[in-house]
């Protein structure tokens, strides 16, 4: 099912326009971030993308919750007026960056692991930006502020993650986005299961580091799938059991099916799985090739 | 639909038996395993399966189940054959047509495979275990075709007396004696007014 899967890769990637549209908005957001903190033209040094947008792992169709996470740099005196700051400095900084934006775009606060960021929503809620700002050590690691608990200043290292997942995704010939984004889009495509993109992207790096080294062609990714759902579920906990048993023995059918020349239903257990991204095929191929070809055959007829 | 049933008539008479040759009876076992032949009932039975391609049209795989009933042979030499799963039955019935338009005889399935005078073209040497089993095959495809795409792959010969006018007009000198006989004419005065009068009623 080659095609189909080339086909499924294409489909779930995000266009050029949707890629333009994300750049506009991040952009246009540390623009206006740099000319409140910064005397020079704006260059796009003072920004760094990180998340699903830097390595490409978003998926099509957008919803609402895929945010762009972008970190904005801020100064040196910035930081250094904010952490010197009597009461809580790290909440006191994204107040600051929200009134900055405040003026052009609708903010808000979102809680993350790292604690609070800004969030800004745009009207069509598409590519909404949560931004996050930072300063950058001379080991390339940032600070970051968490407002939370009476405030702190936090390490944050995104480009130990980002250059993990180049690395893989080098070393597996783009394997790693193309089997992250169609992970994702299985975990969209069931509600009910909470699979944090961090830890997917993890268990995926892993599995293709123990098997897919070498990454694996178009022809093959219906074994890569029924393999990396078997070492999910090799390392899942209770919550996701029951969810990857599902996918585990759709993806088992899916493969035998194929194995049968039967792309038709294997079409169908994968369209369980991943939902209609998958392309469908609408009919069994015959074996052409082994056909017997005839072009003299007898007229049928019937005697009555 | 009764009526039309009651009406069916195997116009072949079953005299003679076919008996398998040692080296038949390895063809099937090599080239059609799903077939067995029943040495006691002198029957070949079991699935036929095929994957054919008419000319420039689609290749379809399919296989049915049948029965080549060898006790049963017309004085044309061909045995009975008969499609015992009831399948093309239903593929009829399914698409609102009477079975006989799927060209088989009555209700047990007895396919109508070729049009008598044809015969001796499409069986020179007479009797011959792979071209019969070819020749169904083909005729099965032409079913599963018609089921698939709701279109005939080849023309068919029309029902009775119209099959024998069409094989009279495709060529009158090769088949002029066989369908003279076929409608019972013993002067030819009779059988052009009979030819007349058909090709009236036909309209062709």
């Amino acid at each position: 099912m080659e095609k189909q899967f080339i086909k499924f890769s294409e489909n779930i990637r995000l266009t050029e326009s949707q890629e333009t549209d994300a750049k506009t908005k991040y952009t246009g957001i540390c623009k206006t971030l740099h000319k409140s903190y910064y005397d020079n033209k704006y260059d796009g040094k003072t920004k760094f993308l990180f998340g699903s947008y830097k390595t490409k792992t978003n998926t099509r169709p957008l919803s609402q919750d895929q945010d762009v996470d972008v970190l904005f740099r801020i100064p040196e005196e910035t930081y250094k007026k904010f952490k010197d700051y009597k009461g809580n400095g790290p909440s006191a900084l994204l107040q600051e960056i929200k009134d900055v934006l405040n003026e052009t775009y609708t903010t808000t606060d979102e809680i993350k692991g790292w604690g609070k960021i800004v969030l800004i929503k745009f009207s069509e809620n598409k590519h909404n930006i949560e931004v996050l700002p930072a300063f950058e050590l001379e080991n390339k690691t940032f600070i970051i502020p968490n407002s939370g608990n009476g405030g702190s200043w936090d390490g944050f290292d995104p480009r130990a993650q980002i250059e993990t997942f180049q690395s893989s995704n080098d070393k597996t010939n783009s394997l790693t986005v193309d089997l992250t984004r169609m992970m994702k889009t299985w975990v969209k495509n069931t509600p009910s299961l909470d699979y944090k993109s961090y830890e997917l992207l993890n268990n995926i790096m892993d599995f293709l580091d123990e098997n897919y080294k070498k990454g694996s062609d178009y022809s093959k990714y219906h074994l890569v799938i029924k393999d990396c759902f078997e070492c999910l579920k090799a390392i899942c906990d209770y919550s996701t059991d029951s969810h990857l048993t599902t996918a585990l023995d759709r993806a088992k059918k899916a493969v035998d099916f194929i194995a049968d020349n039967k792309p038709k239903e294997a079409s169908l257990e994968w369209r369980k799985i991943f939902g209609n991204e998958f392309p469908s095929v609408t009919e069994n191929p015959t074996n052409e090739s082994k056909a017997r070809v005839f072009t003299t055959p007898s007229s049928p007829y019937a005697n009555y | 639909m009764k009526a039309k049933q009651e009406y069916l008539r195997h116009q072949v008479h079953h005299m003679q038996i076919i008996k398998l040759t040692t080296s038949e009876i390895d063809y099937l076992k090599s080239e059609h395993k799903s077939l067995t032949y029943n040495r006691i009932k002198n029957i070949i039975e079991g699935t036929l399966s095929f994957n054919l391609k008419f000319s420039d049209e689609k290749a379809i795989e399919d296989k049915y189940q049948v029965e080549i009933e060898l006790n049963e042979v017309s004085d044309l030499g061909l045995p009975i054959v008969r499609e015992t799963d009831g399948r093309i039955l239903k593929i009829a019935q399914e698409k609102g047509l009477f079975f006989g338009d799927l060209h088989i005889n009555n209700a047990e399935g007895e396919l109508c495979i070729i049009l008598p005078p044809k015969v001796k073209e499409k069986y020179p040497n007479g009797f011959e275990l792979n071209t019969l089993i070819e020749h169904i095959q083909e005729h099965l495809y032409w079913v599963s075709y018609f089921e698939k795409y709701n279109k005939k792959p080849w023309k068919e010969y029309g029902h009775g007396e119209l099959g024998y006018l069409e094989l009279y007009i495709e060529n009158k000198k090769l088949y002029a004696s066989d369908v003279k006989k076929y409608f019972g004419c013993k002067s030819r005065p009779e059988f052009r007014r009979k030819i007349k009068e058909l090709r009236e009623k036909y309209k062709i």
